[in-house]
């Protein structure tokens, strides 16, 4: 009886390896298929974003550049300002 | 006991197998990220004033050309309109069908020439910073950030004046079928139209950001000094 439970012991604990050994490898054989963008993973942990805390806004107002005044400078109003008369010429259709 | 301790260890190992995998890729991408970006710094280094000015005036040229191609699909497509409301019954409505066609049109024209001279702005100002920059360097800084994030802005700036002349090119002359569904025919064209310059306008916005961001980096990196010095 007691070598029987070691053996069904033994059979879950391969299965559970071979589980293992199976979902990791796929793991890396989809990675190396795939190739997967590094850029989206970066995004989703945040890498790359502008770190504004190292300027903070009263900082900024005196250590802001000629050129990022210059830059601040070129506004572009949102395009839906543009749609005003279009937008009533095509309610009256 | 020694079982699972075999598995835990099995574990651990092909999660580190896996860990160095990624950590490759990762280092084998970052490389080639710097290299393009190193390969660009060059190529803006490499560019004298009158090269930077011939590069405008070409990005103009395409503009304009673009223009005057959907402007000769544009009067085609008046005509076409003019004929089609003729047959309407209600004449206000023939001349408000025509007005909003003509009007689409004149916004797409409109913003795309504000765009253009907004990108043409960032770009003289990125190429006055790596003037900066390189001079800095001259000076014994170390300025691998700052030009890591002057090409950064540089990309941002050719997709965005890549949009702006697909956006050029495009015409929103309205095409109806019928006097019932000319109002239809007329929401389809403005949603359209909106969501091509809407879509034009969030690129403009990121190639303002990414210069800014170089400008940041650069101030952070070389000091105020470097960076306003003209």
């Amino acid at each position: 009886m007691n070598k029987f439970k070691n053996n069904q012991k033994g059979m879950i604990h391969l299965v559970l390896l071979m589980f293992v050994f199976i979902v990791l490898i796929g793991v890396i054989v989809a990675f190396v298929i795939f190739k997967p963008n590094l850029g989206s993973f970066k995004k989703m942990a945040g890498a790359g974003q502008k770190n504004e805390l190292t300027i903070s806004p009263t900082v900024t107002s005196a250590a802001t550049t000629d050129l990022e005044k210059e830059v601040n400078a070129q506004e572009l109003s949102d395009p839906a300002n543009d749609f005003t008369q279009v937008d009533q010429d095509i309610n009256s259709l | 006991m020694r079982k699972i301790a075999a598995i835990v260890l099995t574990f651990l190992i092909l999660l580190l197998g896996v860990q160095t995998s990624f950590a490759e890729y990762s280092a084998e991408e970052q490389a080639r990220i710097m290299e393009e970006k190193r390969q660009l710094i060059e190529q803006m280094k490499g560019k004298s004033k009158e090269e930077q000015a011939r590069m405008m005036e070409e990005f103009r040229n395409r503009i304009f050309n673009k223009q005057a191609s959907s402007s000769a699909v544009t009067v085609q497509r008046k005509e076409e309109l003019q004929t089609k409301v003729e047959e309407f019954k209600d004449h206000r409505k023939a001349q408000i069908a025509e007005r909003v066609s003509t009007n689409l049109n004149t916004i797409n024209d409109n913003r795309v020439n504000s765009m253009t001279k907004i990108l043409e702005r960032f770009q003289t100002i990125l190429d006055k910073l790596l003037g900066r920059v390189t001079t800095a360097e001259a000076n014994g800084k170390d300025v691998a950030a700052a030009e890591s994030a002057i090409a950064s802005a540089q990309t941002a700036i050719d997709e965005a004046m890549t949009v702006v002349e697909t956006q050029a090119g495009k015409d929103y002359s309205l095409v109806v079928d019928d006097e019932s569904t000319v109002r239809t025919d007329a929401q389809i064209k403005r949603q359209a139209l909106m969501v091509d310059l809407k879509s034009a306008h969030e690129k403009i916005k990121a190639a303002k950001d990414e210069v800014v961001g170089a400008i940041r980096v650069s101030v952070t990196t070389l000091g105020k000094e470097e960076v306003d010095n003209e």
